[in-house]
């Protein structure tokens, strides 16, 4: 499949202070949604900035559909920045025509086109209004609708559910989905690994602005973390001694409980959790493998720090 | 860059606040300082010196020829109207009610001092508020020796006749102060303009501002229209809102309030515009600079009036060289010889287009500096 | 906790590095303007253009005995000169005994009183040449006529008086000044106030607040002593950079300053009253300056009440720049006023306080 965005080898600092990027190297095929995971103050803001041209990386080199970023690879691409960038004294209707035209659309075409991506994030009824007459996700919609009112091939959306309602977010989500339906490239780049789990085909995971890992999730959860982890919860009172925790993996050990590992398809495992821990348990939780666990494995820390 | 221009302009004259501090308050300036301050305005040239004789209150306490001689002496100069008081208590009061700028006091045996060749002292008095007008008076009131002193140096049997304005021409407005001459209404109007536009410079700064720094700067960036463009749509967004506030301010004194500014209103317009252009290309380079510099902000918030008071915006005053540091007086001067039909120097205002290419190129470079803030 | 909103604040003011220096330098600035102004004003200067050295002498002789300053102008520059200019053409071989070959002429400039009573002493000065000229037959003669003029006493002397302080008018310009300048840099404060509002700061702070009182005692209380720094600066910088005597008795001083600090005190109050008005920037932006400019040009800051027709004048005397610019006036001229004219202004600018300082109390914390 063709290339959508090469990135090879970036780096970045600000004068002369510690790389925010070093060396970050990926690529996303077309028709994919790229997922760049990783926690805040990762560096993904910075290489967002970087991969629109707003930032010039020191080192290394960036393409879009295999050309340098020029005017007319920047039209084939939408950016929905994580803030808000709206027009508060326009009405949304006038904010989605107006960065059509940014982008160089004009005419029937421009009107077709609002009136397409106002309905696709259900304001079109509520066009007149200015945005700060909008809940936050309906700012957070509008905000999408600005990004990809000119039908760019790629989309680079720069954690686009942050500080959004359940509905609104779930709203969003589907609309990514929509997208990627029609042939839409996608970076998503986000700290929830629920959201890279449910929509992104292929992943990336950055952390302290190094590029760890990517791939399918499959992919990723093989190589950096091919085991369950069950959690159990002591009753009060209870305490755990070396007999009990003999031949296992122990991830964690606190007062009042322990983590184990329990590697793939190694079910004996769960019968000797069972076997020693049947009276003492208060509390059994069955962890699948996950990012979050890839991210602990990559970085010793917790997505969320 | 048509439709940022667009919606700018769209944005800001749809604005109620900016219209009404960009068009209301200034006007309501013009009216207030036209009204206020026209006395102070008023003949100020091509008028007899008569307006300007300094209101002479004299006591004369020697009544004798010599003593009457001098009062005469001092009506007749044409610096003085002269106001006879009986005492010195009734000189003071009208002192004190200002009804005379300055009390002289001619001391009982003036005359007689006079004739014995023991020079006399005539005492002048004025309140604390007139010093100048004192120092002034006392000058003028020392020609009254004059004469007597000519033929002492002489030695001849009579004084001279002088007639005193035989050399004395009539006042004109001199090169170096075009705005002399000027109603108080028209040079209200040129200095309000001069400030409209100078809050151009302020709105353009605060609107770049808020348009370049954060993500609806980098959607801006982001977008395939190029940087100079993107600079330029907002200079030209700018001097066009500018040169229609001016246009409505001065249109408005115009017809409203009777101000006048000169002959050639393509001259004007090329002045308006020069400052337009100047003012929005330094709003735009501070508004970039701003975003990494907030104290930028209430800096220029408060160098605006400042600047105009010290051009002589506010009231009519002379600070020397503090006025020419002062970028209204640039735009003033020049309104002000086209008002007075003294011939346009064209000089600061090439000065000034030059200076705005040069600012304009380096806010190109620094709008996408946005990377090192 | 008692105090945290006026240290608070304190420090935020302080911390702001350009606005303090803008602080200090501005009134520095303006004062230096009117200053400038005023010695332009009450400084005699005349322009002499005579090129021969004999008459010049003589015209700048009797200019240095009036005490009057002087410039030269070339005859070349005659018609930009600025201001009052004599200019004589002719030698002393040329119009002894022919006074009319005199080619003398005065030019008031741009006229004004001062400019015409300096013009009738340099008519004087010139008609005594003609005089001389006409009463002699060679330039030697003529040269020594000019020599005993000179020696000869004058008839009549003069002497002047002040009634009141001489420095009143720069004094009382430079104080009024500095409640334009009070005025603006505390309305321009109250932006701040209005960004927390906008940040929900302020409410984070009412919260932590005693009450909505408390709050208000100390941010008045902070502005009464930014007033009284500006005040305390002021009185240095004209005695020590301006060099123009304040002499005001400690009485006095303590009264000005407890006006000046009433002043700030109601202009952060109405500032405070404003930004409950709205939450935009912009608009806080529009109304401090409608607020700030018809106040410091009505109210006498900018230039004397007295020339403004007589209905500006009363329209004026509702406004609290009207009532410290009048006590300056009264403080400065030099006489003893009647003690109504120090009370009455404190006693307004006081009850003006407590009134909109009761209006700020009632705003619902929301508005604040």
């Amino acid at each position: 499949m063709p290339t959508a965005l090469e990135c090879r080898n970036v780096s970045f600092r600000y004068h002369k202070r510690r790389p925010v990027l070093d060396g970050v190297t990926f690529a996303v095929e077309r028709g994919q949604i790229f997922g760049l995971l990783g926690p805040n103050g990762a560096g993904k803001s910075t290489l967002v900035k970087i991969l629109l041209g707003l930032n010039r990386a020191g080192e290394g080199s960036v393409t879009w559909f295999g050309e340098p970023l020029t005017t007319r690879t920047r039209r084939r691409i939408g950016y929905v920045p994580q803030d808000l960038a709206l027009l508060y004294d326009l009405s949304a209707h006038d904010n989605v025509r107006f960065f059509g035209r940014l982008n160089g659309m004009s005419g029937k075409h421009l009107e077709e086109r609002t009136r397409t991506v106002l309905d696709f994030v259900g304001l079109w009824d509520e066009r007149g209004k200015q945005p700060g007459e909008y809940s936050g996700g309906m700012k957070r919609r509008l905000n999408i609708a600005c990004g990809i009112v000119h039908d760019p091939d790629v989309v680079i959306m720069d954690e686009p559910t942050v500080g959004v309602d359940p509905q609104s977010r779930n709203h969003i989500l589907e609309s990514i989905e929509t997208l990627r339906d029609q042939g839409t490239t996608v970076v998503y780049i986000s700290h929830y690994m629920e959201e890279v789990e449910r929509l992104c085909t292929t992943i990336g995971v950055i952390d302290e602005g190094t590029y760890l890992c990517g791939g399918t999730l499959e992919e990723l959860l093989h190589a950096h973390a091919p085991e369950a982890i069950v959690d159990l919860e002591l009753t009060t009172g209870t305490t755990v001694d070396a007999d009990d925790l003999a031949g296992l993996e122990i991830l964690e050990q606190r007062s009042g409980g322990v983590s184990v590992s329990v590697p793939e398809g190694q079910l004996d495992v769960m019968r000797l959790i069972a076997d020693r821990f049947d009276d003492k348990v208060q509390r059994f939780t069955y962890i699948p493998p996950n990012l979050e666990q890839v991210f602990f494995r990559l970085t010793k820390k917790a997505l969320r720090d | 860059m048509t439709a940022i221009v667009l919606s700018s302009m769209r944005r800001k004259l749809t604005n109620r606040s900016v219209l009404l501090n960009l068009v209301v308050m200034p006007l309501l300036l013009i009216v207030i300082l036209g009204n206020a301050l026209a006395s102070t305005f008023t003949s100020e040239t091509h008028a007899s010196t008569a307006t300007h004789e300094t209101s002479l209150g004299v006591v004369d306490l020697d009544s004798s020829a010599g003593s009457r001689a001098l009062v005469a002496s001092l009506a007749a100069s044409g610096a003085f109207a002269v106001h006879a008081y009986p005492s010195v208590d009734t000189g003071r009061g009208a002192l004190s009610a200002g009804d005379v700028d300055v009390l002289a006091t001619v001391p009982s045996g003036y005359g007689s001092d006079l004739a014995d060749g023991t020079a006399p002292t005539v005492g002048l008095t004025a309140l604390d508020s007139q010093v100048d007008r004192l120092a002034a008076a006392q000058v003028a009131l020392d020609t009254v020796g004059d004469a007597a002193r000519a033929q002492a140096a002489t030695g001849r049997a009579h004084p001279p006749a002088y007639t005193l304005g035989d050399y004395v021409g009539s006042g004109t407005p001199t090169s170096t102060d075009p705005a002399a001459g000027v109603t108080g209404i028209t040079y209200y109007t040129v200095t309000m303009l001069v400030l409209i536009l100078l809050y151009g410079l302020g709105n353009t700064m605060n609107f770049v501002k808020e348009e370049y720094d954060g993500p609806l700067g980098d959607r801006y960036l982001a977008s395939p229209t190029g940087t100079l463009q993107l600079v330029a749509a907002q200079v030209v967004s700018g001097t066009l809102t500018s040169a229609i506030q001016g246009g409505v301010v001065v249109g408005a004194a115009v017809a409203l309030f009777g101000a006048d500014l000169g002959h050639s209103p393509l001259v004007v317009a090329a002045i308006v515009a020069v400052a337009a252009v100047l003012f929005n290309v330094l709003g735009l380079f501070l508004g970039l600079l701003g975003r990494s510099r907030p104290w930028l902000d209430p800096l220029v918030s408060l160098l605006i009036p400042v600047m105009t008071f010290l051009g002589g915006g506010f009231v009519k005053l002379d600070t020397g060289r503090l006025q020419d540091l002062t970028v209204n007086h640039v735009f003033q001067s020049a309104l002000f010889r086209e008002v007075s039909g003294i011939r346009p120097d064209w000089s600061p205002l090439l000065t000034c287009l030059a200076l705005s290419g040069a600012v304009f190129l380096a806010s190109a470079v620094m709008v996408r500096r946005v990377g090192v803030r | 906790m008692t105090m945290s909103v006026f240290l608070l604040y304190a420090r935020r003011l302080l911390k702001r590095p350009f606005a303090l220096l803008v602080a200090v330098v501005m009134p520095l600035v303006l004062v230096q303007g009117v200053v400038l102004q005023y010695e332009n004003a009450t400084k005699l200067t005349v322009a002499v253009s005579v090129p021969d050295p004999t008459f010049a002498r003589f015209v700048e002789g009797r200019l240095d005995a009036a005490g009057v300053e002087h410039t030269t102008v070339a005859v070349a520059d005659r018609s930009s000169a600025a201001g009052v200019l004599v200019a004589v053409d002719g030698t002393p071989a040329e119009v002894a005994g022919h006074p009319d070959a005199l080619d003398a002429h005065v030019d008031q400039g741009s006229v004004s009183a001062n400019g015409v009573l300096l013009a009738t002493r340099l008519d004087s000065i010139v008609s005594t040449l003609a005089y001389l000229a006409g009463t002699t037959h060679t330039a030697q003669g003529l040269e020594r006529a000019l020599d005993r003029y000179d020696a000869a006493p004058a008839p009549v002397r003069t002497s002047t008086q002040v009634l009141g302080n001489p420095q009143r008018t720069v004094l009382q310009s430079s104080f009024n000044m500095i409640v334009f300048v009070m005025l603006l840099l505390t309305m321009s404060n109250i932006l701040v106030f209005l960004k927390d509002k906008q940040m929900t700061t302020t409410q984070r702070i009412l919260v932590a607040t005693r009450s909505t009182l408390t709050y208000y005692l100390q941010l008045v209380a902070l502005f009464a002593l930014v007033a009284v720094a500006e005040f305390l600066l002021m009185v240095a910088a004209m005695r020590w950079v301006f060099h123009v005597p304040v002499g005001l008795s400690p009485g006095r001083g303590a009264l000005l300053v407890l006006a000046y600090a009433l002043f700030n005190v109601v202009a952060i109050s109405v500032g405070l009253l404003l930004v409950s008005r709205t939450e935009k920037e912009s608009v806080g932006r529009l109304l401090v300056t409608a607020v700030t400019l018809p106040a410091a040009m009505l109210g006498g800051a900018l230039w004397p009440l007295t020339i403004m027709p007589t209905w500006m004048q009363q329209v004026a005397q509702v406004l609290p720049t009207t009532w410290v610019t009048q006590l300056n006036g009264t403080l400065f001229s030099g006489f003893t006023p009647p003690t109504w004219d120090l009370v009455r202004p404190l006693l307004l600018l006081g009850v003006l306080a407590v009134v909109l300082f009761t209006a700020l109390s009632r705003l619902p914390s929301e508005r604040v």
